[in-house]
């Protein structure tokens, strides 16, 4: 089937099976744990029906096509109201790179992947390596046919519901910097593998510690070249970008829509500039959206793109916070004092949106790579 | 359609016609060129090209009219006379927040209150639109006056006057109308992103050129975040006009102008603060840059109303819309 079809079939879909797709129109619980298993049904269904398989390669479980497909149906998931499965996002982000580096291992794993029965994700970030990553210090030693780490990680989103990481360890020298570490693709089960969650400010445990006391893999746990992590994690940084951005438009419109039904119910707390702050809003979103979709177009026709995608991960960081900015006018004052079910989940997403100009590439780094590497500006001292 | 290459030539034969063309013959020299054959063919990005090099050049000329008039003959459906660019200027609607009509129509009379852009004295007649359609008057029946103190090289004059309705038929639609307005909104936003794109281009060479404490100023950090960030508002107002053309509809036209005007008044704003104080003088370009970006954002909508404009829709009911569609 082509796109159009695909959309309209999908539609239809959705409309048929309105009933059954009721509990997914809510979102996400403050217990992460209970709201994603809540969210597996939702993906068994989508996947069992065909959906999600669309624009995934058909030997690693998908239905084929082009990954716009993908875009297509998470288009049309939030915009008929239901709340897209957070694993989606893991997908999309993590994903290309063993389709790319690893195709043994996707085909193993991405068909469960897909279907919501397995879930990954990604262990980059530590205690003393946040933005500045090339210094991290989880140590591979090669020690014959395996290596064995050592060494903590941080940040990891939904790292203690996850049973893959794939983890980026210093096999160089200790002062190697980027040009030292390797990727590696690890079960969370392995011995002498911890994971400790940890409580975020609004409310869930969205990210995770991870520590590594002589976890011992197979050599062949290696995704792309030993010591050439970084250009691994280059890679995957183009589909947080982009495909993972066009997720987010989509769901930042749904909640737009849930946000302005909400409104029109109660006028009268509207303060007189809330047109002036909606449509900025929108144009905003709009703005993202365009961009999004030329980047996932470009990614989509395997070219790799450069730091241009700086700009779109500065458009996705600043429409996130102005978007959840508006839907607290727009649901005033619910975010600030009401205890129902959506009051507290616009509040946690609120806060959650705060986090959004940090993670996966701080905002002020992106601004030096944009001025320096797109713009040709001289650097610093 | 054109390839990379058919259109860059395009492009660089426009930027040639606009800085060599008294602003009054524009129209009949776009024509010598080939320009209905021109649009004919790939028509959304010649008129884009077109705009963009505009801006780049700072040009004052009746480039708007050629497409405003385009827009509506490709709306009426009759024979449309009298909508030769050569001849015809447009009565764009005056300085007011929320109105694109340039006349009213009161008591058998059609008042005309609007803005004509450089160029106007080549044409024996206009168009003003009423609430009721668009009419054609003759032009000597009005007042001229210039107008536009903020920045003057543009050259727009006020049109007013009354006029008889008999002598001012109406020989299109206010739908016509709306698809001049929608046409003209996406031209001026191209040609905010022509502005644009030179502000930042003179702009980063300088400040890579100009140094203090004995390093260019663009090598500060603060110099280089307000710079991306400059470039980001630069980068939404091109992806955005990009979507107004394919989608060609009124509302991503709004949208088009809105973040244009927005993204290249910052882009104004921040090339003007890393220059330091050389680019307040009368005698350094770029003034004359953020000058004809604000008026271009006063014509048409600014970005403030047509923000408020899309914030009334979308609170007034209907799902918000997906755009660009994918």
């Amino acid at each position: 089937m082509g796109p159009g079809e695909i959309r309209e079939s999908f539609r239809t879909w959705l409309t048929e099976h309105a009933d059954e797709l009721g509990p997914f129109r809510h979102e996400h619980l403050l217990d992460i744990a209970a709201s994603f298993a809540r969210e597996v049904p939702f993906q068994h269904l989508l996947h069992d029906a065909g959906w999600s398989r669309y624009g995934w390669p058909e030997a690693y479980g998908g239905l084929g096509g082009s990954p716009v497909l993908r875009g297509i149906i998470h288009d049309e998931v939030t915009a008929a109201g239901y709340v897209l499965p957070e694993a989606f996002s893991m997908l999309e982000v993590i994903a290309p790179m063993l389709l790319k580096y690893r195709p043994d291992l996707a085909a193993t794993e991405l068909p469960a992947a897909l279907r919501g029965d397995a879930m990954w994700c990604q262990g980059f970030s530590e205690p003393d390596a946040g933005s500045d990553l090339a210094s991290l210090r989880t140590r591979a030693f090669a020690e014959g046919d395996h290596y064995r780490i050592v060494g903590q990680k941080t940040w990891t989103s939904f790292g203690h519901l996850c049973s893959k990481v794939a983890l980026l360890a210093r096999t160089g020298e200790p002062d190697s910097g980027h040009r030292g570490v390797t990727m590696f693709w690890v079960d969370m089960d392995t011995p002498g593998l911890t994971v400790r969650p940890i409580m975020c400010a609004n409310g869930r445990e969205e990210v995770s510690e991870v520590f590594l006391d002589d976890v011992i893999v197979p050599a062949d746990s290696i995704v792309g070249d030993v010591n050439g992590g970084w250009g691994v994690v280059m890679y995957l940084m183009q589909f947080e970008r982009g495909n993972f951005a066009w997720q987010r438009q989509a769901v930042l419109h749904s909640r737009l829509d849930k946000a302005l039904a909400a409104a029109r119910s109660a006028p009268q707390e509207l303060p007189p500039d809330a047109a002036a702050t909606v449509g900025s809003t929108y144009l905003s979103l709009m703005a993202l959206r365009a961009r999004c979709r030329s980047t996932t177009r470009t990614l989509a026709d395997g070219v790799e793109l450069g730091p241009e995608i700086s700009v779109d991960k500065v458009l996705l960081s600043s429409i996130e916070q102005q978007m959840n900015d508006c839907i607290r006018v727009l649901t005033w004052p619910s975010i600030e004092v009401d205890d129902d079910d959506e009051a507290i989940t616009n509040r946690q997403l609120w806060w959650f949106s705060r986090i959004t100009t940090i993670y996966g590439g701080a905002g002020e780094v992106q601004r030096d790579l944009i001025a320096q590497r797109l713009l040709g500006l001289p650097r610093g001292a | 359609m054109m390839d990379a290459d058919e259109l860059a030539l395009v492009r660089t034969s426009l930027r040639h016609l606009l800085t060599s063309t008294p602003p009054a013959r524009l129209p009949l020299a776009l024509l010598d060129q080939g320009w209905d054959d021109l649009v004919a063919d790939d028509g959304d990005r010649v008129i884009a090209a077109l705009f963009e090099e505009h801006g780049a050049a700072r040009a004052a000329s009746p480039a708007l009219d050629v497409v405003m008039l385009g827009a509506i003959a490709a709306a009426t459906s009759s024979e449309a006379a009298g909508l030769d660019a050569a001849t015809t200027a447009v009565v764009l609607p005056a300085l007011s927040r929320r109105r694109i009509t340039s006349a009213t129509v009161t008591n058998g009379n059609v008042v005309v209150q609007g803005l004509l852009t450089a160029g106007w004295e080549r044409a024996a007649t206009v168009l003003a639109a009423s609430p009721a359609g668009v009419h054609s008057i003759d032009g000597s029946r009005l007042d001229m006056a210039s107008t536009g103190a903020l920045d003057s090289s543009l050259t727009l004059q006020t049109a007013s006057g009354t006029v008889p309705l008999a002598a001012a038929p109406i020989v299109a639609g206010h739908d016509a109308w709306e698809r001049a307005i929608d046409a003209g909104r996406r031209a001026l936003a191209s040609e905010l992103v022509g502005i644009g794109r030179v502000m930042m281009s003179t702009t980063i060479e300088y400040i890579t050129a100009r140094k203090q404490y004995k390093r260019p100023i663009g090598s500060f950090q603060s110099v280089q975040h307000r710079m991306a960030e400059a470039h980001v508002a630069w980068c939404a107002a091109a992806d955005a006009v990009v979507t107004a053309y394919e989608e060609h509809d009124s509302w991503s036209a709004m949208a088009a102008k809105a973040l244009a005007g927005r993204g290249v008044l910052q882009v104004g704003a921040s090339c003007f603060q890393v220059h330091g104080a050389i680019a307040f003088t009368e005698e350094h370009e770029l003034h004359r840059y953020i000058q004809r970006a604000n008026m271009l954002d006063a014509l048409l909508g600014t970005y403030g109303d047509l923000a408020w404009e899309i914030g009334q829709q979308l609170l007034g009911g209907g799902s918000v819309p997906r755009i660009p569609r994918l």
